[in-house]
């Protein structure tokens, strides 16, 4: 009887001990599971900023839409008030072709703010996904805004409605 | 024998709770000592040099004795207002306003329609170089006024004035 209860008793300590045992394992794996969705996230950030940067450089350096001077080299941070006004409809009549290899899925506007207030909508390419009834909804959840100041130029020189350089900036959104 | 291989086998149970605990801590040390990435650092920098060039690039309209002139901040506008300061005139009246009052105003409108509306605290200065001494023409800050206290990306730009003095401007995005 006794030989039984110390069995008894030493069978119950091996399966505390297991039980703690995996207790901790468990423990171990949600602290691991927690660590790596968040890994994940903020690495997804990071290629989104980085994605972002790489667009914003290439549009600032776009000779459809920078300032030229004939054959001197381009002014940088400067857009084309003239040329922005045409860039949207070749971004469009050629955005599968060409286009859409620079600017995957990437919304880019132009703003000018002073001294007159207006904007160019220049590209935008949305994710999308076709539903099984045929209909496409967007398949992003996030838009990553990221923004550049230029000086926008006026080569008309209009006096009445602007000096050769006004003030805007660059906005690109990255849908993710 | 018996107790000696008992003993044997309650060490090792401990060796093993001590080993998992240890892994545990140098995880979670692992997790917690790994640095932030540093957001942006390279449109931060771009941010405040294209914004800073660009103001400076951009032709303000002045509304001049019933006259409309096109002027550049960086250069005349900026130019205008250091001689204000020394000589107590300016060549320019903007909606009756000097240079340097018509530059605070401009200035802080742009200023706050871009990094002011993207969450972004700055500071602005002017400041006139004669040789050793300085001579604050335009300060300004963000709407909340908190400026820079701690770490911040800055772009400067040098004009020179009558010959041998020089205007500073100056622009902090804070971090």
């Amino acid at each position: 009887m006794k030989k039984n209860i110390k069995a008894q008793i030493q069978m119950s300590e091996t399966i505390a001990v297991l039980f703690i045992f995996f207790v901790l394992i468990l423990f171990g794996l949600i602290f691991y599971t927690k660590y790596s969705q968040i890994s994940f996230e903020e690495k997804r950030e990071e290629l989104t900023d980085r994605q972002a940067i790489d667009v914003s450089l290439k549009t600032l350096f776009l000779p459809e839409l920078i300032c030229s001077q004939q054959e001197a080299e381009p002014t940088e941070n400067c857009l084309d008030l003239m040329k922005l006004e045409a860039a949207s409809k070749t971004f469009s009549k050629y955005r599968s072709e060409y286009y859409f290899n620079l600017f995957p899925f990437v919304n880019i506007t132009a703003v000018e703010l002073y001294p007159e207030e207006r904007q160019w909508g220049l590209y935008d390419k949305q994710k999308v996904k076709q539903l099984e009834n045929g209909s496409l909804v967007k398949d992003w959840t996030n838009l990553k805004k990221t923004y550049f100041v230029v000086a926008l130029r006026n080569e008309t020189k209009e006096k009445e409605k602007g000096g050769e350089y006004s003030f805007g900036f660059l906005e690109i959104g990255v849908y993710s | 024998m018996r107790k000696t291989k008992r003993g044997q086998m309650e060490t090792v149970g401990l060796v093993v709770i001590i080993i998992l605990i240890t892994l545990g801590m140098l995880f979670m040390a692992k997790f917690a000592l790994k640095s932030k990435p540093k957001k942006n650092a390279f449109a931060q920098e771009e941010l405040t040099y294209t914004t800073l060039s660009a103001l400076m690039e951009t032709e303000a309209k002045c509304e001049n004795q019933e006259e409309i002139v096109w002027l550049k901040i960086g250069k005349t506008l900026m130019e205008d207002c250091a001689e204000r300061e020394l000589f107590g005139s300016s060549t320019y009246n903007c909606e009756g306003k000097d240079s340097c009052l018509f530059l605070e105003g401009l200035l802080q409108e742009l200023l706050t329609q871009t990094l002011g509306k993207w969450g972004r605290h700055y500071e602005f200065k002017a400041v006139l170089w004669e040789g050793e001494r300085t001579t604050e023409l335009i300060s300004l800050l963000d709407e909340e006024q908190k400026g820079c206290p701690g770490e911040k990306d800055s772009s400067n730009l040098f004009f020179s004035f009558q010959g041998m003095d020089k205007i500073n401007v100056v622009l902090s995005v804070c971090n």
